[in-house]
């Protein structure tokens, strides 16, 4: 083939049957297939009348009729503000404030953080929710204390939405601790020092300079974290249904799990869910574009200048301490603690005599358990698989603004407009009526693993590829590749890392989502944290622990892998 | 008044033993002064700046400026950057995005102890950027601003609050050649205005002989040589700083006989041949020398010619002409070793044809190796 003239080899690309249209057009044609049927069946579903064997028999508006005349609607929206905005200030305070000691300052301690995030990363949100409802709830410790401390009745009513917004905000906090991070780490330390040969000290430098070159990342940050507030599902559930407080999530989850099902109501709700995050998906845009404003070339020369915070920096070890305490250590001990009793009872003395393996044992011995782990496992890596080479296409393809790349990159994160429980009901209907037996397998779930997570995966090929210089492709143009054998030979083995880093991050957030795999999880088909879930609706807490556990332990593994992957392309820039 | 002394920072290096920092500097400056820190990049310069600036805390040594010891390692006082009464101007410039110019070039005022009232604020701040040449940008947005007008407003920020010192971090090196030029000429100017006492850091040596009084050349850490930029041009004391000031030619050789300092001997050179040069430092009858000669400062002759008397002529054929505009420099081969010459724009001899290289004994710098 080498010796053929570079002119007959590949295609032309100015021609309208090139290789570049075709493959546009190929990548766009299978994400429209993915991403624009969910859409459609829902609104669709959402303006007709079905009958009893539930096809479409005319258009109406009655869904949404019922849906706004229903005095719980103002009632749910707005329990879904509170706790939205709640719980978006509490993880940005949380995490905010430890990102900024460990990225700026030489505080003590400050590996605890990582740790605590990496950990994070691997745990089902539902496992924390569980011991954060153990840990605050009527036998739990902190009452426990509050009693023997001579307190009448409760200190804290876990189901409540104080109790929501507590135990959201420290689930989202170690996220918020990671992207500010950044923030802080990427930001030109010659702004800060500028300041204090000017005469500030750290306070007056931190408020005046820091704070405010920050805000703007800031602002998008809180948005961002709203906005997947909003789409919550774990803590709604498993706090605020017992307590009747409903959300727009749990809402749609309580329609859809009534007998029989009111799926246009359910639709009509999903329609008006959608709408809301499509606004603020729309201002968040506009704010994350200019979070880039105040990003400016950093020095040569660079080595982290952290702030010396004297004396004071044992007080930031203290804070960092406490929130590893908080935010990991006291869930994982509740966790523990549950998995060794063999029926729920609050921490004591009494409770060391009854120490157990045998709900450990239960878990390793039962089939279906290990069953659920492969499934589980399988389901994910296959989306993550799948994702992947989709988005190196899409990706590729937006990012050089090649032929459709707007339009690739609009369908490939189209589904960011989905709370997980909509697109379960959304994936549900699409699939209901298409004649692919898929429904109530597997398969189901991967297609909306692979829905939902498309838009992370274009993420990471869509920033790995802005980060490689045009010229390295011009090069390879001009020496006589063809497109494909461009992507082929240059970008893919270059974009490795960042593929490597997006596939293993949607492995991990596939495996501890839940809200999208519980509508379509059927007996058969079960993923582990759908089967938490039922555990914890059964009342079985010791084996839930003791799975969780393990369960966690793996996913650790996989949490590690994606850390030291991420931060590889950093260390190769700054060599240390 | 800025002393200092046994001026010590060291990076450790996780994977080798090589370390960059800056050891056991020392050097004192009269109020006033201009003071540059040339060297090539790792040298310790930009460390030394950062150490004097109080933005890195040295592993040993003092510094006292203007009576006041705001460093010493032995009694262990720090005084931290915003308490030291200085001004810098950092590489990127460092202009806050949030600001408007005014606020940027205010900030310094804002933060001070001492309250300053808004009019006198607004005075200076004015007066500061009339002295760079801004007045009536500062209402503008700092990120409106060109590299060179940005330059401006860091060291309008830098100088606002009359500070007792000013650093400069290579503060030319982001501008394009036309501008430093101009910039270069400006700074000094109103440094002398102004009568700041400064401490420059740069690694382009027109920079440093340009502006400065005083030059101390630096090389993995350390000093090699600190003196006016004139004896650092005529008589560098090493290789190193012949080389870096701009002598290409290196000849090897022996002193012919003892040679007191500061006197003209005879140098026997390794290939062959015998010229006069201008010993500095003395050398004893046989010792090993260098022989730095700049390309500018050789002339080149017919073959035949006669060279200026008591200068030196060495024979040689030419090998290369690369015509550069302002001079056209020219690689000859003299007894196998090749001298670099740069002649003025002009005709040439052909390459290949032989030729003389003349130069004076006193630009044949002998160096003890």
């Amino acid at each position: 083939m080498s010796e053929a003239p570079a002119a007959t080899r590949g295609w032309s690309s100015s021609t309208l049957f090139g290789a570049r249209p075709v493959t546009s057009l190929v990548v766009g044609g299978l994400l429209a297939v993915l991403m624009l049927p969910p859409l459609l069946m829902l609104v669709q579903g959402s303006l007709v009348e079905t009958d009893a064997t539930g096809r479409a028999t005319a258009w109406t508006l009655a869904h949404f009729r019922t849906l706004f005349s229903a005095p719980a609607l103002a009632e749910t929206l707005w329990n879904s503000l509170v706790f939205s905005a709640g719980s978006t200030v509490l993880s940005l305070l949380v995490g905010g404030v430890l990102a900024w000691l460990v990225e700026r300052t030489n505080a003590p301690l400050r590996f605890l953080a990582t740790i605590s995030t990496i950990i994070s990363m691997g745990t089902p949100y539902i496992l924390h929710v569980v011991a954060w409802l153990f840990l605050l709830g009527p036998v739990g410790p902190v009452n426990d204390a509050w009693k023997a401390a001579g307190g009448s009745g409760k200190l804290i009513e876990v189901q409540s939405m104080w109790g929501m917004i507590l135990i959201e905000g420290f689930l989202w906090s170690p996220l918020v601790f990671l992207l500010l991070g950044a923030t802080f780490r990427a930001a030109n330390a010659d702004m800060e020092e500028a300041a204090r040969t000017s005469g500030a000290g750290v306070l007056a430098t931190v408020w005046r300079i820091s704070i405010r070159l920050a805000m703007p990342a800031i602002l998008a940050l809180a948005l961002f974290v709203f906005i997947r507030a909003i789409g919550a599902f774990e803590v709604p559930a498993l706090v605020g249904i017992p307590a009747r407080l409903y959300v727009l999530t749990t809402a749609v989850y309580e329609s859809m799990i009534t007998m029989p099902p009111d799926l246009g109501y359910a639709s009509a709700f999903a329609v008006v869910m959608v709408a809301i995050v499509a606004v603020l998906l729309y201002f968040y845009g506009r704010l994350s574009a200019n979070a880039e404003r105040y990003h400016s070339v950093t020095g040569k020369g660079y080595r982290p200048r952290p702030f010396d915070l004297g004396a004071w920096r044992w007080l930031a070890g203290g804070l960092i301490l406490l929130n590893f305490a908080v935010v990991l250590l006291a869930p994982m001990l509740a966790l523990v603690w549950m998995a060794l009793q063999s029926f729920p009872r609050g921490f004591s003395m009494a409770g060391l005599k009854t120490l157990t393996w045998s709900n450990f044992t239960a878990v390793i011995e039962a089939p279906n358990y290990l069953e659920l782990a492969i499934n589980s496992l399988m389901v994910a890596a296959g989306a993550a698989t799948a994702i992947m080479l989709l988005a190196a296409f899409a990706g590729w393809i937006a990012a050089r603004r090649g032929p459709g790349g707007r339009m690739i990159d609009q369908l490939a994160t189209l589904s960011l407009v989905f709370p997980g429980i909509v697109l379960g009901v959304a994936v549900m209907e699409v699939y209901l009526r298409v004649p692919l037996p898929i429904y109530g397998t597997l398969w189901i779930i991967l297609i909306a693993y692979v829905i939902r997570f498309m838009p992370f995966g274009m993420r990471y090929v869509y920033s790995g590829v802005l980060q490689l210089h045009r010229e390295l492709e011009e090069a390879a143009s001009v020496a006589g590749a063809g497109y494909l054998t461009i992507l082929r030979r240059i970008v893919a083995p270059l974009l490795t890392p960042a593929m490597v880093a997006g596939w293993l991050f949607i492995f991990l957030i596939a495996n501890k989502e839940l809200a999208i795999a519980i509508l379509l999880a059927s007996p058969g088909s079960q993923v582990a944290a759908v089967a938490v879930f039922d555990l914890w609706v059964n009342g079985q807490g010791g084996e839930l622990a003791a799975f969780g556990l393990l369960w966690t332990v793996l996913m650790t593994g996989v949490a590690v892998l994606f850390f030291v992957q991420s931060r590889r392309g950093r260390t190769d820039i700054w060599g240390n | 008044m800025l002393t200092v002394t046994g001026l010590t920072r060291i990076f450790a290096n996780r994977y080798d033993a090589i370390a960059g920092g800056v050891r056991d500097a020392a050097f004192t400056l009269a109020p006033g002064a201009f003071f540059t820190l040339l060297g090539p990049s790792g040298c310790g310069k930009t460390t030394t700046l950062r150490c004097l600036a109080g933005l890195e805390r040295p592993d040993g040594g003092r510094i006292e400026l203007d009576g006041q010891v705001i460093f010493d390692a032995a009694s262990g006082v720090v005084v931290p950057v915003h308490r030291r009464g200085i001004g810098m101007v950092f590489q990127s410039y460092a202009i806050w995005p949030h600001m408007t110019v005014f606020e940027n070039v205010a900030f310094p005022l804002r933060v001070a102890r001492e309250r300053v009232a808004r009019e006198a604020l607004a005075a200076k701040v004015e007066r500061a950027l009339a002295t760079v040449g801004l007045a009536g940008y500062g209402e503008r947005p700092a990120t409106r601003l060109s590299g060179g007008q940005q330059q401006r407003v860091a060291l309008a920020r830098a100088i606002v609050h009359a500070p007792k010192l000013l650093l400069l971090d290579e503060p030319l090196s982001n501008l394009d050649a036309a501008l430093r030029e101009e910039m270069r000429d400006e700074l000094r100017r109103l440094q002398q205005e102004i009568g700041v006492t400064t401490v420059y850091v740069t690694h382009d040596q027109s920079e440093a002989l340009a502006m400065s009084d005083l030059v101390a050349v630096m090389d993995r850490g350390r000093i090699v040589q600190l003196d006016a930029p004139r004896a650092i041009y005529f008589t560098p004391a090493s290789e190193f700083v012949a080389r870096f000031i701009g002598a290409a030619n290196m000849l090897r050789g022996t002193a012919a006989a003892a040679v007191a300092a500061g006197a003209i001997g005879a140098v026997q050179l390794a290939g062959g041949g015998r010229i006069a040069a201008h010993f500095a430092a003395g050398a004893a009858a046989g010792a090993a020398v260098q022989v730095a000669v700049r390309p500018e400062s050789i002339t080149l002759a017919a073959a035949d010619g006669a060279g200026p008397a008591g200068g030196n002529a060495l024979p040689a054929v030419l090998r290369a002409v690369s015509f550069l505009g302002a001079t056209v420099r020219c690689d000859a081969d003299a007894a196998g070793r090749m001298v670099r010459v740069a002649a003025p724009a002009g005709p040439v001899p052909a390459v290949g044809a032989a030729v003389s290289l003349h130069f004076a004994a006193q630009s044949a710098i002998a160096l003890a190796t």
